[in-house]
């Protein structure tokens, strides 16, 4: 490395051997000679990372033109943006990033033309969060496109970006976005020293930095909100948060989030504002069920059975006759079954996948019941519980139910619903004492902030919402001037009968 | 530090009192009168009243300071450290109190077969965690519940209101005055005073000015659920009240409706125990304030552990059964906790304005 | 390099913050003491069935129970 921070050679031809050592075995690396009536010199790239047609019209422009045009390759083609670099260190990292290097005899530097077409796929629909209505684009690989789906949505000066280079050995580009005015001046500092103390060989993916700048280090909620939608990045910087992209990676991080931002989806507000209630009624009852479905099951039937109405007392108990095992070994077989379907779905190919988790919960769980391994009702509440984890928005929040209803059947189990109760509250009690960036992570429903139950449960509707969320303290506390907003009441107010 | 506001604290107030209130208290009242139990209920306003006076002299001689670092203010490190420790006694004393009325009420009525000991156990565990974790997380979990009581308590208050038969209250006002003031002394006296552990929370409050009112307010609030629940169990139940030791229980095993709603009575038991274990993070959390003053720790994250433990021990040592509680309440517990929160603050802050007069006599003489 | 014990460790103490329940003062440990060697000690007699003649709670009577009593306007109890 201690002979790449050297300055450049005389020659072109030196220069080219000391990239070539520093990068062989390199049979990707080409090389070509250039020569004017003034200069003569040497061109490099690396194959595949640069726009091949574009590369060839620029060096047909530097040997027609460059004559009597200009004096070096630096103006030869107004087409491409070009740099000077003084360190041969510069040039490699330059090649390795896409570009063609222009060495020229007798100048101890080199020109930089970003050519760089690195592979990427096309923008494409969002995969993970799919929504019925509303803007479908998700993120790619390839962060400055990722930046432009953004910019074109905030077409606002307000809108800051800074990046940061991170990686010892592929140093890689972080970017943050915030809207200058709305987001809290705290929070922005706190961003950037977290991201300052990030120390990686190379960023492989956002969950790498989301793992570094996390809140509590250890803990199984979510407290950055992942999403590859650029519209939902785009509300969340209105509401004074801050976003955080990777090269190389189609997932943007969302800091400070909330639990219940966990459960809202973008459908929520793609749609009319009357049914996100429902929704999310939903969806609450469903988070709490995927944690504490099976252990309630195993609680009523080993415990608290007096909870259930006699015949269907009766009804479970002739079901759970002639099982050779304890409840809660029923419960855990199950849901140990049920973890693997879920997980072989998932990994093995997408056709594949769909006929194992279809053998998998039909052919497999139709067996055991006949077999008299496991009673029907164990089998409709352990997929009801995979059902309901399914319906919750965050894929953070699904892992997190899938990992804690395991403890909740365990202490259902030793002491019943007494059991479930004290362990809820002792998990009550980590929730509320988490906070992701500063910000309560049960906020806005403890630490109570009345305002921004507008859009906890209820979703009201967009002309009643004209305040940003106090919770993440913004500077602009309106979205619309007050003034403005008084003007347009007035004037409905008049034009009613 | 982390501070907690008016609302915060009057909600951590209203669980603390109303946590063993809706459990024991409607049984007390109503050995002592029926006709006039609604009356006595509001003895807990006088309690409230007692502890906004002390806490009104406290935070306008004490700003900002526990009670027990006020203690060791006016008297010194050795006698401040004194009253400290009777302090401590004070709270593990109603620490065990509440831990055994939970562990008795949860094995009556839940868990006949797990010993008593063991149920505390887990609740004391949970509490010490919530402790652990702060005031301020005690709060946010308080904030956390109050929405689905207020959505749970009064469904269960429709249930229940079928079933009232307002006999067992007439005459109205039926019953000689001194039936309904002994009925109100363990209100007023032994869950009204528990309104003062507030003391211990001056400095984590944002609005120390304010803690009288807020603790008049918290007060109100629980004095008239309380007088609510009482008129509703001894309307539904009749004479047999009397002589129960869980009324509000056999209130909601009364419920039914249809063929479905039945038995909520469990229900019942488990949103008591979350009111429960609160209330033991409450008593968790001021009794840790005094052993960090007394002990001139700066820290008090080593404190839950040791308090948890032996707040637990006494629990299962004190009180072998139900009618040691019960008669440590009704015989002990009035008078022991006038003299500990009202009594001797009271001596302390006269002896705090009479140095204070002294102080401000001497100084315009030199 | 961060050792996997060292991972464990800290995993454990995220979860359950071992490290900082432990007094650090002489004081601090002077109280630590006390208190958990009350814990036992009354522990202990619990399930030996130690309740003296005269426990803590006829003490608690012996003082209190008079000037409830007076609280109650002459007779405690109902």
């Amino acid at each position: 490395m201690a002979a790449e921070q050297r300055v450049f050679p005389r020659t072109a031809a030196d220069a080219a051997r000391q990239i070539d050592e520093a990068l062989r075995p390199c049979p990707d690396l080409r090389l070509e000679s250039w020569s004017t009536q003034r200069e003569t010199g040497l061109i490099l790239w690396i194959d595949g990372l640069v726009d091949a047609d574009r590369l060839q019209e620029a060096l047909v422009a530097l040997r027609q033109g460059g004559g009597h045009r200009a004096r070096s390759g630096k103006a030869l083609k107004p087409g491409v943006a070009t740099e000077e670099v003084v360190t041969l260190s510069a040039a490699i990292q330059a090649l390795l990033e896409g570009c063609a290097v222009v060495l020229r005899d007798d100048a101890h530097s080199a020109c930089v033309w970003r050519l760089e077409r690195v592979p990427a796929r096309a923008v494409d629909r969002s995969e993970n969060e799919p929504t019925l209505h509303g803007p479908q684009e998700a993120f790619i690989e390839r962060l400055a496109v990722n930046i432009a789906m953004v910019r074109k949505r905030l077409k606002s000066p307000r809108l800051k970006i800074e990046t940061f280079t991170v990686g010892e050995t592929s140093p890689g580009t972080l970017a943050m976005m915030y809207a200058e005015g709305v987001v809290k001046s705290d929070l922005l500092r706190e961003v950037r020293r977290r991201m300052a103390q990030i120390r990686v060989d190379y960023v492989a993916d956002i969950n790498e930095v989301r793992e570094f700048i996390n809140d509590p280090r250890f803990s199984v909620f979510p407290t950055t909100e992942e999403t590859e939608r650029p519209d939902r990045v785009v509300a969340a910087l209105m509401e004074g948060r801050v976003a955080i992209l990777a090269d190389g990676s189609p997932t943007c991080l969302l800091v400070p989030v909330t639990f219940a931002m966990n459960l809202s989806s973008p459908e929520d507000y793609y749609m009319h504002y009357s049914l996100a209630l429902p929704l999310r009624l939903l969806r609450y009852l469903m988070f709490w069920a995927s944690v504490l479905l099976p252990a309630l099951y195993v609680a009523l039937l080993t415990y608290n059975q007096d909870l259930l109405p006699t015949p269907l007392l009766v009804s479970v108990a002739a079901q759970h006759a002639g099982i050779p095992f304890p409840t809660v070994i029923e419960a855990l077989g199950m849901m140990v079954a049920f973890e693997a379907l879920r997980e072989a779905g998932t990994r093995l190919p997408r056709a594949v996948g769909q006929s194992v988790s279809i053998v998998g919960t039909l052919v497999i769980g139709d067996a055991a019941v006949r077999a008299g391994l496991v009673s029907p009702g164990m089998v409709i509440i352990v997929s009801a519980t995979g059902v309901a984890s399914f319906t919750l928005p965050a894929l953070g929040l699904v892992q997190a139910t899938r990992l804690l209803q395991f403890p909740f059947v365990l202490a259902a189990s030793l002491f019943g619903l007494y059991g479930i109760l004290m362990l809820g509250i002792a998990l009550l009690g980590r929730m509320a004492s988490l906070r992701s960036f500063g910000v309560p992570y049960l906020a806005p429903m403890a630490p109570t902030f009345i305002r921004d139950m507008k859009d906890v449960i209820i979703r009201a509707p967009w002309w009643m919402m004209q305040g940003r969320p106090r919770q993440f303290e913004t500077v602009e506390r309106h979205r619309v001037p007050p003034r403005a907003q008084t003007k347009g009441s007035r004037w409905r107010r008049r034009g009613r009968p | 530090m982390v501070q907690i506001s008016r609302y915060q604290l009057i909600l951590i107030l209203i669980w603390t009192v109303l946590g063993t209130g809706i459990v024991t208290m409607p049984g007390t009242i109503a050995q002592f009168t029926l006709r006039d139990a609604w009356i006595s209920s509001f003895g807990l306003l006088l309690g409230a009243v007692m502890c906004a006076a002390i806490a009104l002299a406290h935070v306008r001689l004490f700003p900002g300071r526990t009670l027990t670092q006020a203690a060791i203010d006016v008297l010194g490190p050795v006698f401040g450290r004194l009253y400290g420790i009777w302090y401590l006694a004070y709270g593990f004393v109603t620490m065990a109190t509440v831990g055994r009325e939970m562990s008795a009420f949860i094995g009556i009525s839940v868990l006949p077969n797990t010993p008593d000991f063991l149920l505390a156990a887990i609740a004391f565990a949970v509490s010490m965690y919530l402790s652990y974790l702060g005031l301020e997380v005690v709060a946010r979990v308080n904030e956390f519940i109050v929405p689905l009581s207020v959505l749970v308590s009064p469904i269960l208050l429709l249930l229940a209101i079928r079933l009232f038969d307002p006999s067992p209250f007439q005459p109205f006002l039926g019953d000689p005055v001194s039936a309904a003031w002994r009925a109100a002394v363990v209100p007023a006296f032994a869950y009204g005073l528990e309104f003062s552990i507030a003391l211990q929370w001056v400095p984590a409050l944002r609005t120390p000015r304010t803690l009288p009112w807020d603790i008049l307010i918290a007060g109100a609030i629980c004095a008239f659920m309380l007088a609510a629940l009482v008129t509703l169990t001894i309307g539904v139940l009749g004479d047999p009240a009397r002589y129960l030791n869980y009324p509000v229980l056999e209130l909601v095993r009364a419920i039914r409706q249809g063929k479905f709603v039945e038995r909520l009575d469990t229900l019942y038991v488990m949103g008591v125990a979350i009111t429960l274990v609160i209330k033991l993070a409450a008593f968790q959390l001021a009794v840790g304030e005094a052993v960090k003053d007394v002990s001139g720790s700066p820290e008090r994250t080593w404190i839950p552990v040791p308090v948890a433990l032996l707040g637990w021990s006494l629990s299962n040592y004190l009180f072998r059964n139900v009618f040691d509680l019960t008669n440590f309440i009704l015989r002990d517990v009035p008078s022991y906790f006038l003299v500990t929160v009202v009594l001797l603050p009271g001596a302390l802050y006269a002896i705090r304005a009479l140095q204070e007069a002294k102080a401000r006599r001497r100084l315009p003489s030199t | 390099m961060t050792s996997v014990w060292a991972v464990i460790w800290a995993i454990l103490g995220a979860l359950v913050d071992v490290r900082r329940w432990v007094p650090k003062s002489w004081r601090e440990w002077l109280g630590w003491f006390a208190m958990t060697a009350v814990a036992i000690g009354v522990a202990v007699a619990a399930d030996l069935h130690l309740w003296p003649r005269v426990g803590a709670l006829h003490l608690f009577d012996l003082a209190f129970s008079g000037p409830t009593a007076w609280l109650y306007g002459g007779h405690a109890g109902p």
